[in-house]
């Protein structure tokens, strides 16, 4: 199916290949370009897809259908509008949406499409006419557009059309070509502002940033949503009244549209025609005169140059950062030797690994996003009886805050064995080490520090300032519960060395173990909190003694008092060399038998457990 | 004769910092060139111009009796390169990657299938035709990546480290290719760390530091002119000096340093 979208997308585009010709691009050359690019956006997670899935890294080749699928559901999310009479209301939200979805998706996908440092290596030594490279950039960015674009408008233009006749579709298309040019200047802008102030090296972690902010946004957004439509938001309120609006473009697309549709008159619709009309077609004059040459200078000093001086300055200004702070804190909380190193190893990695942070970090803003609605949909009890923490709402929302914030180290501890460069985990096998319990404990400690503790500090802050200091035994109990779990939970799991597996190999048995241990976890914890939540010095006492359960856990995992692990860093050892080989490798392996990956997956590792424990 | 390959007073800046310092360099058809120097020393940079990667340079370069910056096109099409690092679309089949290259250098569907098929059973990579190039080995890549540097016949060659990644008997058919590509009057510009291989196949040896040339000949010639007997030797003496002989000493000596300034 997703071929034939493609074939289709490329014949449309192809149509004017007169016009091409004319310009004086070389036809069969275009074409392969695009087919290759096509192919390759297929075969590419990203943007959505990317910042949605979990478990990217597996072949796909159906992230074209994918991302026209997301858009398309988004789309008809946003029908939610056509229950708004106004139609300048409505399309002032809608377009809104629309053009910062767009933005969204452009921003995370530009790096790959614009800053594709390969094709100076593969195209640019061809035969290639700049004319011919040029329109083939042109339109594959188009045509990626599109795809976004044109399923997301989809289900508006299908309402606008049975809610205003034929007639209110079909202006509706050119004012979505305007919002759809205006966006791409934005972004276009944005991204040389970005190029201009950060080097050539940082773009890509700006890029993460903005990915993980993206995902983030869009949590926060749905969430937001699901609230605002069960409002009557917008109702009754006449936009025109404000001179801030304005500043909104979506307004006077809005305002177009309903000029086109009704001749409306009136100077508010005529202006803002004007301005929909002028000002994107200036920015996109302005985009190909000024913009666009810039821009592309700047694209060859990338390819070009990196230089060493960017590389050196940017590497030094990482070191000054965080070089004390993981010191400081590996020597308060580890032994010296391999499990301090290993301490600071992660606590580097997880700062610095692009997989990691685009995996991990979106969660912390998921968290917020869950904690900050609870409140807002709460907020007209917050002053009375919710303070008061006596009313079983009010209580299993503490409680819930509480015990859900654990999905943050649980989550950045998931991903903690997933790194691109697996192969570089032959650190771990090339030296004598004994046993990796001293390797694995520094690690979750650094993950403790990292990951729980601003939870623990964030959440005693905010529940004193709420509650007073009687919600303390509270926390004490559900945060001595939620790092016992956390223990319990990197105990199971920690089966693979920190960074040595590739992406690829995130199992889905794991993300289904993760849910379920949570599911069955939280609550089993959670309960008979619920039930103690009135008698402090129980739940304090409760709260040391699982706090000193999950640090002899923790001792535990290191290994020091189970004796020496024997034989099970091999284990390790040829998990990780399996996943390092060639297509060609393995294939010569094919008659070898290598132990299942079963037998190094939870229930290898819990059977591991009990034999090491039996001697 | 004519040389093929004709370099006038190179000079090429990146901001301040001048990589190249004016070049002169002839090259004759058929002639196998050593192009040799440490890193940092201009090699790729004199590369990408001469593929058509970096056109604003100072100087003239003239190919074929064609000026680069003028006819770049014709220029590239008689030209094949094949890049350093393993640079390809790995998310391809080696089938569609190479499929897509023909179809950048014109060439018709089935004389390109016709060549893929027969480069990559040459290159034992038969099997994998069909695979994605993501779970390729480097040496896998790089013969996806010469074959695509050599399925349009082309008349000058150049090859950025080809061996890179490859193992022995790639090595020897790499090599005996340069030698058999050289005899059909190809034109082929080597770059490359690798001494011994360059002393192998170069008919012609040019060493470059600094972003200019520091010796140009035959190793013969070499021999003679600089007095040492290998082209290791060679290089380094103009390359590093005599810097190398107390790095190894000091190497040695940091393995056997028992204490120092504390870690802590």
């Amino acid at each position: 199916m997703n071929n034939q979208v493609n074939k289709f997308l490329l014949w449309c585009f192809l149509l004017p290949g007169g016009l091409y010709r004319k310009l004086g691009a070389d036809l069969p050359q275009l074409k392969a370009i695009l087919v290759t690019k096509l192919t390759i956006d297929d075969r590419t997670a990203t943007g959505l897809s990317k910042a949605r899935n979990r478990n990217t890294g597996g072949e796909t080749n159906m992230a074209t259908a994918t991302t026209m699928l997301i858009s398309l559901v988004f789309g008809i999310m946003y029908l939610f509008v056509f229950a708004m009479d106004d139609d300048i209301n409505r399309l002032t939200l809608y377009f809104g949406i629309l053009s910062f979805m767009l933005a969204m998706f452009l921003i995370t996908d530009f790096s790959h499409i614009l800053i594709d440092v390969k094709d100076n290596y593969i195209i640019l030594p061809k035969p290639v006419s700049s004319q011919t490279f040029l329109i083939g950039r042109l339109l594959h960015i188009i045509i990626h557009v599109s795809k976004i674009i044109v399923p997301m408008a989809l289900p508006g233009w299908i309402g606008i059309w049975i809610s205003r006749g034929l007639w209110g579709a079909v202006v509706f298309i050119p004012v979505m070509m305007l919002l759809t040019i205006l966006t791409f200047a934005v972004v276009n802008a944005l991204y040389l502002l970005i190029m201009q102030v950060f080097s050539p090296a940082r773009i890509n972690s700006i890029i993460t940033t903005m990915q993980i902010v993206f995902s983030i946004v869009l949590y926060g957004s749905f969430q937001l949503l699901s609230r605002v439509m069960g409002d009557s938001f917008l109702q009754g309120i006449d936009l025109t009244q404000y001179v801030w609006i304005w500043l909104f473009p979506s307004f006077w697309l809005a305002a177009a549209w309903t000029y086109l549709y009704s001749f409306a008159s009136g100077s508010v619709y005529i202006i803002g025609t004007i301005l929909s009309v002028v000002v994107p077609l200036l920015s996109l004059w302005l985009m190909i005169r000024y913009l666009a040459p810039a821009f592309f200078r700047k694209l060859s000093m990338i390819s070009a140059g990196t230089s060493g001086e960017e590389k050196k300055s940017d590497s030094k200004a990482v070191h000054h950062k965080d070089s004390g702070m993981s010191m400081r804190l590996a020597g308060l909380f580890t032994t010296v030797g391999i499990e301090r190193e290993s301490f600071r190893f992660v606590w580097r990695m997880t700062g610095r690994s692009r997989d990691f942070k685009l995996k991990v970090y979106p969660q912390i803003g998921y968290l917020v996003v869950i904690m900050v609605m609870m409140f807002v949909r709460n907020h007209s009890d917050i002053e009375s009886d919710l303070l008061l923490m006596d009313n079983t709402r009010a209580r299993l929302m503490i409680l819930t805050v509480i015990y859900l914030s654990s999905i943050l180290f649980m989550g950045a501890i998931y991903q903690l064995p997933f790194y691109e460069q697996s192969k570089a985990a032959w650190l771990y096998y090339s030296p004598p080490l004994i046993g990796p319990g001293k390797v694995i404990s520094g690690s979750i400690k650094a993950m403790v520090i990292k990951f729980y503790l601003p939870v623990v500090i964030i959440l005693t802050i905010a529940g004193i300032a709420l509650f007073g200091f009687r919600i303390l035994p509270n926390l004490v109990c559900g945060l001595g519960n939620v790092f016992l779990l956390c223990m319990l939970y990197s105990w199971l799991l920690m089966d693979r060395l920190p960074f040595s597996v590739s992406p690829k190999r995130a199992g889905e048995g794991q993300t289904t173990f993760r849910n379920m241990f949570m599911l069955i976890g939280l609550p089993l914890f959670g309960l008979p909190h619920y039930f103690l939540f009135d008698f402090p010095i129980v739940l304090c006492v409760v709260g040391a003694v699982t706090i000193a359960i999950g640090y002899i856990v923790l001792r535990y995992t290191q290994g020091d008092r189970v004796g020496v692990y024997e034989g099970r860093l091999e284990a390790y050892a040829s998990t990780w060399f399996r996943s390092s080989l060639s297509v060609n490798q393995q294939s010569g392996l094919k008659g070898l038998k290598m132990p299942s990956r079963n037998s190094y997956g939870i229930r290898g590792r819990l059977k591991r457990r009990s034999l090491i424990t039996d001697h | 004769m004519t040389p093929i390959i004709s370099i006038r007073n190179l000079r090429k800046s990146y901001g301040p910092k001048e990589v190249l310092k004016g070049i002169d360099l002839d090259i004759y058809p058929g002639q196998v060139i050593g192009y040799i120097g440490p890193n940092g020393a201009g090699k790729s940079t004199t590369v990408k111009i001469l593929c058509g990667l970096i056109s604003d340079y100072e100087g003239t370069v003239t190919i074929k009796g064609m000026d680069l910056k003028q006819d770049t096109l014709r220029i590239k099409s008689i030209i094949g390169y094949v890049p350093e690092l393993a640079e390809l679309y790995d998310v391809l089949t080696p089938s569609e990657f190479l499929h897509f290259i023909g179809a950048l250098y014109n060439m018709t569907p089935d004389v390109t299938n016709d060549r893929i098929e027969k480069f990559l059973t040459a290159f034992g990579l038969k099997s994998n035709i069909h695979q994605r190039m993501d779970t390729f080995s480097k040496g896998m890549k790089q013969k996806v990546l010469i074959a695509s540097g050599l399925m349009h016949n082309p008349e000058i060659i150049i090859l950025d480290e080809p061996l890179s990644g490859l193992d022995a008997n790639s090595v020897i058919i790499i090599k005996d290719l340069i030698q058999r590509l050289a005899k059909e009057g190809k034109t082929i510009f080597y770059c490359s760390h690798m001494m011994d291989i360059v002393e192998k196949v170069s008919e012609k040896i040019v060493l470059i530091d600094n972003g200019a040339i520091v010796a140009n000949g035959s190793f013969a010639e070499l021999k003679v002119q600089l007095g040492e007997s290998s082209l290791e030797q060679m290089f380094a003496n103009l390359t590093a000096g005599h810097t190398l002989t107390g790095a190894a000493d000091d190497i040695m000596d940091a393995m056997h340093t028992q204490s120092g300034p504390s870690h802590e």
